[in-house]
């Protein structure tokens, strides 16, 4: 057998080696060979015979001299010549396993097995017929056979009452389970052979193994005493040992490898295969491969750890591998280019490692604590001297790294010595002492632009060195340096205007700008330098120019940072301009916090300015410039604070916007109190007196509430004081709401609003010849209570304010009852003279005398009302109107009486 | 009078943290003793005395101008002598170690003996317990059928 070692045929019976070309076994005498292929008779055909009238089916079930033995469906037997035999009957049964099975008693079996099955529709007894099946194994042989078949038909129970061994049954059992990928039942009947017996059982074990594993069969000492006995010659057997133990602890060696190189040369599926398993072989062993391919197949984990340590160029290795590889070999894979940066940091997960492979890799990704922690002093050293960290750099010791940044800071500080500079790594000691004779060429009050030279500007991180040593302004962009070295002559005049706007030197700074310009290709510093001309113009009074500096660096990439700026500049000279750039910021920069000051900043200078002038292209006072990016901002994740400034604005300046709650609906802050407020503020103040009236009657109302409050009562006074006298009444409405809401601080305030309501609504009414309602005169009446009962001081305060109400009232209610005192006479003259032409008891004289009773009722109801406001009305000419009033209805009602009798 | 801006006024970037005031103050200050300027002693004051102060971040803020806008232009690029690049660690393993090598081709011959058994468990199997040397496993050759 190829994949075993020793290639004997195999005694069935005890499963011993047996010799080849025996016919019996050494070991137990059983026969040796595989069972006779097929044997056939016509046991187990089906006769149809007619027995009377009717026809029976009849099976033979054996033969008996030259008759057959038949069972009918009753049960009973008969014997019968087989010359007398009619034609054998097709049961159809399955065709392809009846061509299977090897035997007549296998036939016998099938039927058996189909009429329990109810597959055939036949009685004969299943028993008779399994017993007359088995019966028929006469020897070794045809036992044999009719075992294959009763196994074929799922019957190896049936195995047991044939004349095998029992190693034979089991052995027989194994085989048909891993046929049929049973791998328990397949292992249970391994576990009961003879443990050093039945050599091929090692290849049905390695079959099933895994899938055993898998389906939770638990492996015990059974198995591997059943594959322990062939470990010393068996290949497979000794494989097997090493996966149940699952013991990997002895070093691989050739001893162990050269038995699995001779297993896998016979198991091996294709060439390809073959090739990359005898390459891991040689890796396992230690040894260069000697066939690896240039692309070998997929090669588990550590097979390509190790084929890619030999051949680094073969790209083995995946980010699924990083945390697996040992670390010392991983750092030969780093070394040797079989792995590169990004795999190997992709693919760390552990936190150690992973802080180890970014200081081999990309030691700048590292942060100053990771550093710290490695104790990477080269890497310390270096950020040290970065950050020009003396002290820092003096405590990492005297390395060569440390003592050459110390040399080279020395240098930078344009203080460094021989000595110090021959601690420089020697590339670069060249470069250090030129910076040096350039510093002692400008402490000597020399000329440095001569001192400058290719080797210095040729790298950018000098230029910072030669300014910190001779400061940016000492260096004059000659024509010469311009030619000779245009790049860093560009970036220093981007210094040298920084560093005259630091020393408040304008004009320069423009200068400098303009000769950064002349030279920027790139245009974030074109736009830098726009930038700092644009502020030395501001500084000389440019501003135009400066606004038209910055509006050039918005062009293409703007920045908020030029927004901002340019919302600076432009604010003096062109308001307009400058809100609408701080538009752009509320809507494009990149913090809430930032927006808001935009936004307040725009609103400011809106505020500020001739507001006429600005382009406003709907109703509301809010100009274009900010509008939109106003209401964008007002529904952003605002500070509620912030929220509420934004609502204020819009509420007055926006209002027909803030009033449809749907345009703020999106705002985090869509339900609180100042939405609701200023959208009812924004609708008018009746309705946000009343929001500040629910606020305070729910008791805490926030300080900005109050605030409002007193804002609007504030408001308030002046305006019905400056209009006491005008006939319009839409604060005299406000005030009465306040005091209606009791959004009023104080009693006093309750009264003077009320009086100042009350007298400004009923002038406006009295203007118009209406009259007030009756709720007026009782507010009045209430008023002139609650006065009474204020402290005197308050109460001397107000009551100019509650005369005048009194007052306004009394005269409107005056003027009313006047109106229809003159309607009375009218009505008293057209009954005179009615009556006076008409004889009594005429339907004309009834009508008069009617007339008559009607203006005596009316002038008792003017006496009525009027006379109660006698007293209380503090001014004589509005009494005397209102005795005369009263004397001349009792009059007309006098002369009514009269006439009535 | 100047607009005052008390970056420009100590000269420092603008958004420069308190303590950067605080020394540029201190450099100011001698510098307006010895050369003068266009700004007083005063103005130096108040400009410490703003930024030490302001209560928001100066990122936030509208009403000063940004001197420089970019600061990232003023940066030259690249590495160099005086700004050298990150230092990769020395390795702190050891060489071709061969305890670990040892570990990874234990692992391999684990990883081995699993194929081999793939390969076996893909092989056809015997039909039935008498009939070994039809089944592939036991030819030469092995090959799947």
């Amino acid at each position: 057998m190829a994949v075993l070692s020793v290639r004997a045929p195999l005694c069935w019976s005890c499963g011993a080696d047996a010799r080849t070309g025996a016919d019996a076994c050494g070991s137990c005498g059983t026969a040796v060979g595989a069972p006779p292929a097929h044997a056939d008779s016509i046991v187990g055909k089906v006769y149809p015979l007619r027995r009377g009238i009717r026809k029976r089916h009849l099976v033979c079930i054996g033969l008996e001299d030259r008759s057959a033995r038949l069972l009918f469906e009753s049960g009973e037997t008969e014997l019968l010549a087989l010359e007398e035999l009619p034609e054998p009957e097709d049961l159809a049964l399955g065709r392809e396993e009846a061509a299977r099975l090897r035997t007549p008693a296998g036939r016998l079996l099938q039927i058996a097995v189909a009429c329990r099955a109810g597959t055939l529709k036949r009685k004969w007894d299943t028993e008779a017929l399994e017993e007359a099946a088995l019966a028929s194994a006469s020897d070794v042989g045809s036992a044999r056979s009719i075992a294959l078949d009763a196994l074929a038909l799922g019957r190896p129970e049936l195995l047991s009452r044939l004349p095998l061994s029992d190693t034979e049954r089991h052995w027989l059992t194994a085989v048909d389970a891993v046929g049929r990928a049973e791998a328990a039942t397949a292992i249970e009947a391994v576990c009961c052979l003879p443990q050093d017996r039945y050599r091929p059982k090692l290849v049905l074990l390695a079959s099933v193994l895994r899938p055993a594993r898998d389906g939770g069969v638990r492996l015990g000492p059974a198995i591997k005493a059943q594959v322990e006995p062939f470990a010393a010659g068996e290949p497979l057997a000794a494989l097997l040992v090493r996966v149940l133990d699952g013991d990997y602890d002895a070093e691989p060696s050739i001893e162990l490898t050269t038995p699995l190189r001779r297993l896998v040369e016979r198991t091996a599926p294709s060439p390809a295969r073959r090739r990359d398993l005898e390459t891991a072989l040689d890796l396992i062993d230690g040894r260069p491969p000697a066939a690896a391919g240039s692309s070998p197949g997929p090669l588990p984990r550590g097979v390509r750890t190790l084929l890619a340590l030999s051949a680094p160029g073969l790209d083995l290795i995946g980010e699924d591998d990083i945390d697996h590889i040992p670390m010392p070999l991983l750092d030969d894979l780093i070394e040797a280019g079989a792995v590169d940066a990004g795999t190997t940091l992709a693919g760390s997960r552990d936190v150690h490692r992973t802080r180890y492979l970014l200081a081999r890799l990309d030691p700048g990704a590292l942060s100053d604590a990771d550093v710290d922690h490695l104790a990477h002093l080269d890497e310390q050293a270096r950020r040290a001297f970065a950050r020009d960290d003396a002290a820092g750099l003096n405590a990492l010791g005297s390395s060569d790294v440390v003592l050459g940044f110390q040399a080279l800071a020395a240098v930078r500080r344009g203080e460094a010595g021989e000595q110090e500079v021959e601690r420089i790594v020697p590339g670069h000691r060249d470069l250090a002492r030129a910076l040096l004779r350039l510093a002692r060429t400008h402490a000597d009050g020399g000329s440095v632009n001569e001192g400058l030279s290719e080797q210095m500007v040729a790298d950018p991180s000098v230029w910072p060195v030669i300014v910190e040593i001779v400061g940016s302004t000492a260096l004059e962009p000659t024509h010469e340096l311009l030619e000779r070295f245009p790049d860093f002559c560009q970036w220093l005049a981007l210094h040298q205007a920084r560093e005259h706007l630091f020393l408040g030197s304008w004009q320069r700074a423009v200068e400098a700008a303009d000769l950064c310009l002349s030279l920027a290709k790139l245009e974030a510093v074109r736009d830098e330098a726009l930038n700092l001309k644009a502020c030395a113009l501001h500084y000389l009074g440019a501003d135009g120019r400066a606004v038209g500096a910055l509006e050039e660096a918005i062009q293409g990439e703007r920045s908020e940072a030029l927004l901002a700026n340019l919302g600076i500049v432009a604010a003096g000279l062109e308001p307009e301009v400058a809100a609408s750039h701080l538009g752009m910021l509320m809507d494009e920069a990149p913090t809430i916090a930032l927006r808001v000051s935009a936004a307040k900043q725009a609103l400011s200078i809106w505020r500020d300015s001739d507001q006429e002038s600005w382009r406003n292209s709907d109703n509301s006072p809010l100009p274009d410039a900010f509008q939109d990016p106003l209401r964008r901002l007002a529904v952003a994740e605002l500070e509620l604070a912030d929220f509420r400034v934004f609502a204020g604005v819009l509420a007055i300046y926006d209002a027909d916007w803030l009033a449809d709650r749907a345009n703020i609906a999106t705002s985090p802050h869509a339900d609180s109190l100042e939405a609701r407020f200023f959208t009812a503020r924004a609708e008018n103040l009746s309705k946000m007196i009343g929001v500040m009236g629910s606020a305070m009657a729910a008791g805490g109302a926030p300080e900005w509430v109050l605030d409002e409050r007193d804002s609007l009562r504030a408001a308030a006074i002046d305006i019905l004081f400056e209009n006491l006298d005008e006939p319009d009444s839409t604060f005299g409405s406000v005030a009465l709401e306040m005091v209606e809401r009791r959004v009023l601080a104080t009693p006093d305030d309750e009264v003077l609003f009320g009086a100042l309501g009350i007298a400004s609504v009923t002038y406006h009414l009295s203007a118009r010849e209406e009259e007030v309602a009756d709720h007026i005169v009782e507010r009045v009446q209430k008023l002139r209570s609650d006065w009474q009962q204020l402290e005197a001081g308050d109460r001397d305060r107000v009551e100019p304010v509650v005369e005048l109400a009194t007052r306004r009232v009394t005269i409107n209610r005056l003027q009313a009852r006047a109106r229809e005192f003159d309607q009375a006479v009218d009505v008293f003259n057209s009954a005179i003279d009615l009556g006076g032409s008409a004889p009594p008891g005429s339907p004309a004289y009834s009508e008069a005398l009617q007339r008559c009773r009607r203006v005596s009722a009316t002038c008792r109801a003017i006496r009525d009302e009027l006379r109660p406001w006698v007293p209380i009305v503090d001014h004589e000419g509005v009494r005397e109107d209102l005795d005369k009033l009263i004397e001349s209805s009792r009059e007309l009602e006098g002369r009514c009486l009269e006439i009535l009798g | 009078m100047l607009e005052r801006n008390p970056y420009l006024i100590l000269g420092v970037d603008f958004a420069a943290s308190g303590e950067d005031a605080r020394r540029a103050f201190a450099h100011a200050a001698r510098r307006l003793r010895r050369e003068g300027g266009v700004w007083e002693i005063e103005d130096l004051n108040w400009a410490l005395h703003e930024i030490q102060a302001l209560d928001e971040s100066p990122a936030d803020t509208v009403t000063i101008y940004r001197v420089p806008a970019n600061g990232e232009v003023f940066v030259s690029g690249g590495t160099g002598v005086f700004r050298p690049a990150p230092i990769p660690l020395r390795r702190r393993t050891p060489a071709h170690d061969e305890d670990s090598l040892r570990e990874v081709r234990r692992n391999s011959l684990r990883e081995l003996d699993r194929l081999v058994l793939e390969d076996l468990e893909r092989m056809q199997m015997p039909v039935n317990g008498y009939e070994l040397e039809d089944a592939a496993w036991a030819t030469e050759d092995g090959s799947k059928t």
